[in-house]
């Protein structure tokens, strides 16, 4: 049976007359990547915080390693790796020493740091960046570094918010590839991002957070069979009458239909056939298509239908 | 612990803006103090000797006051002039090649003549003026209270008595060292931008870098003694260095007592890195806002002790002196200035330890506020 690394109950967190974290509930079991997504001031961060006991909080309980988790938990924290949104590194130490810095503060066997460092830069990729300062790397390869500096000590738990935030694509492929490894490697990763394809893509498990509160759990596959929409029809036509669109409206499993810039848009409940009920109507009917295209849900359909689409600060 | 404070130090040695204003903004200041009294020490140092010609065109009682005047300043160690008691032509020959800087007719009435405009000219004017000021009083005096004229000469006496400079202790009472004492009291308060910088480097509510320092295993007490340490360290060496710059290069008096000078400078860096800490651990601004508030506040409390104008400390000894009691650049100008005049330690000990009692007061304030385990938003 896995253990249970991180166990929030019931946590509660204000800032004022804010909510940030309403009555969260949280278990991540060993060797899952959990990917805690949510719109800005969903809560994530303010979520990771209080694990980490940077953060006052007004209620709960927060367990990590079976431990309650507090300022003081020295032991819990030998065993955690923290990479923040926000470059965390030395300006004035260069690649290597701001790297064998953080892990000197774990390790303190010289030589098995020595070692620790040398992986992790090789794991990040900056061999080549050994004697440069933070301020001469490009945003990807800081952002490598900022990684290489929370896993060098070789963490049990990793904690990443955000880690590929303004990174190019190559980079970002390069990182996600690098925590895979991680967690291959046995770790335990929470991962918080915007990026639905990045979450898609590494983790096992996802919870859809807003307004401080658990919205929706569970993979990929399982979030998509909780929204309503099952597939996404668009077919390209010259011209479609009013009528037509209503009749396509009525069809089965169809719940929202729209035509625009000769693009027509059928969004379907989940069930079989909807693109051939669909084109058969259009035959029948003599409407010339174009090209088809259908769509299964991604999970940034799920975001957006879950969490709303208005506009967030 | 020596992990922590080996990268401690390499920080603050590689901090340009640190050094700026440690190092290099000292040893600017210093120099351009050093260009700009120089000129007028040396003017003053040549005010001891003018050379001048005393040409008696009649012999009365004018004529002999005037000419034992001269007699008694060109006498002793501080003479303030050299004489030639000669004839008319013999005298404007030696104004015209330069061999003196004026020529006294002494007549009923004495007339000055100059080659040109200076110093040394104003103060022969001042002697001549002088002069002629006292033997009016006199003269008007014996004429109208003859039985008042002794009493007067030996009052006028008095009061050249009462204003001649006594030597308090071992030293020399140089007008401008002050500025330089000032100067370094300045360097050591500039080493608060260091105390500033760890802060920021420990307090999770002031930078991810600090977040990410607080969930490793190291206690923060642990981090903030070895920032402290290593910025105290570093500020010593820059403020030697600055010493070293003041002393050797532009030969600014510090005295004998150099064990006492760097005791000093040390105290002086243990109050400007705890000033910075204390500043950081309290002050809930934004970074840059709480080093611009640092600046200002340091120069003001130079200002108080004398670094732009010097008369300022004795003004506020004479109105407010509880400042000067409680401005640590104050207390380390006044100590330097201690080192350099008095032969014993009582003020120079009261100073020190005002300092260090200031210096533990900000320490065990920004411990206090350093401590707090967890933040109530980052």
């Amino acid at each position: 049976m896995k253990q249970t690394v991180v166990k929030i109950e019931n946590l509660v967190k204000r800032y004022k007359e804010l909510l940030a974290v309403d009555h969260f509930n949280l278990t991540i079991e060993e060797g899952e990547i959990l990917g805690l997504l949510g719109p800005n001031g969903s809560g994530k961060t303010t979520t990771i915080n209080c694990l980490l006991s940077l953060l006052q909080y007004d209620k709960g309980t927060i367990e990590i390693f079976g431990k309650p988790m507090s300022p003081d938990s020295y032991d819990i924290k030998q065993q955690i790796g923290i990479i923040s949104q926000n470059v965390a590194v030395f300006e004035d130490l260069t690649v290597y020493e701001n790297v064998d810095y953080f892990c000197g503060l774990y390790v303190k066997n010289k030589q098995q740091r020595k070692e620790m460092v040398k992986e992790a830069i090789e794991f990040v990729g900056l061999e080549d960046y050994l004697k440069f300062y933070p301020k001469k790397l490009s945003g990807g390869l800081l952002r490598r570094l900022n990684i290489a500096c929370g896993i060098a000590h070789k963490p049990r738990l990793i904690f990443m918010d955000e880690p590929t935030v303004a990174v190019d694509p190559q980079s970002r492929n390069s990182i996600l590839k690098g925590i895979q490894r991680l967690n291959q490697n046995g770790a335990t990763i929470i991962y918080t991002s915007h990026y639905m394809e990045e979450v898609e893509q590494i983790c096992s498990r996802i919870i859809i957070m807003d307004k401080g509160r658990n919205l929706a759990e569970g993979t990929t596959e399982e979030l998509k069979l909780m929204i309503k929409t099952g597939e996404t029809i668009r077919i390209e036509l010259l011209d479609l009458a009013a009528e037509h669109i209503a009749n396509i409206k009525n069809l089965k499993h169809v719940f929202l239909v729209q035509f625009e810039d000769s693009l027509l848009t059928v969004h379907c409940r989940r069930g079989s056939h909807n693109l051939v009920t669909l084109l058969n109507y259009l035959n029948e009917h003599e409407i010339t298509c174009g090209r088809v295209f259908s769509e299964l849900p991604t999970l940034n359909d799920v975001f957006l239908e879950i969490t709303g689409k208005q506009l967030r600060d | 612990m020596l992990h922590s404070f080996k990268y401690s130090i390499l920080c603050a040695l590689r901090n340009r803006s640190q050094l700026f204003w440690t190092l290099l903004f000292p040893i600017m200041l210093g120099t351009l103090f050093h260009f700009a009294f120089s000129s007028i020490i040396e003017t003053t140092e040549s005010f001891s000797e003018i050379p001048v010609a005393i040409v008696t065109l009649a012999e009365n009682e004018t004529s002999d006051a005037f000419i034992e005047m001269t007699r008694q300043l060109a006498e002793g160690d501080e003479a303030l002039i050299v004489p030639q008691y000669t004839d008319e032509a013999q005298a404007e020959e030696l104004l015209s090649n330069g061999d003196i800087d004026g020529i006294f007719y002494v007549n009923d009435e004495i007339r000055l003549v100059v080659a040109t405009k200076g110093i040394n000219s104003s103060i022969l004017k001042t002697i001549s003026d002088s002069y002629l000021q006292i033997f009016s009083t006199v003269s008007n005096i014996a004429q109208t209270r003859p039985d008042m004229i002794n009493e007067v000469i030996e009052k006028i006496s008095g009061d050249i008595n009462i204003n001649q400079e006594i030597a308090l202790g071992r030293g020399e009472t140089d007008t401008f060292l002050n500025y330089f004492y000032s100067l370094i009291a300045m360097q050591c308060l500039f080493g608060s931008f260091m105390g500033l910088h760890r802060v920021i480097n420990i307090q999770a509510s002031l930078s991810p870098l600090a977040a990410r320092r607080n969930v490793t295993p190291t206690r923060k007490m642990v981090m903030v003694l070895v920032d402290f340490a290593a910025s105290v360290c570093i500020q010593f060496i820059l403020l030697l260095v600055v010493l070293a710059y003041l002393v050797f290069v532009l030969q600014v008096n510090f005295g004998e007592q150099w064990g006492f000078v760097i005791l000093t400078g040390f105290v002086g860096c243990i109050l400007g890195v705890s000033f910075g800490t204390l500043v950081g651990s309290t002050l809930k601004a934004n970074p840059r806002t709480t080093e611009g508030i640092l600046v200002c506040f340091s120069l003001l409390l130079c200002f108080l002790s004398g670094l732009m104008m010097q008369n300022i400390k004795n003004i506020i000894e004479n109105s407010v002196p509880i400042i000067n009691r409680i401005n640590p650049a104050a207390l380390l100008t006044d100590a330097f200035y201690c080192l350099t005049v008095y032969d014993n330690y009582t003020r120079y000990t009261r100073n020190m330890i005002s300092l260090l009692i200031i210096s533990a007061i900000f320490c065990t304030i920004s411990i206090l506020m350093l401590r707090r385990k967890k933040y109530a938003s980052l």
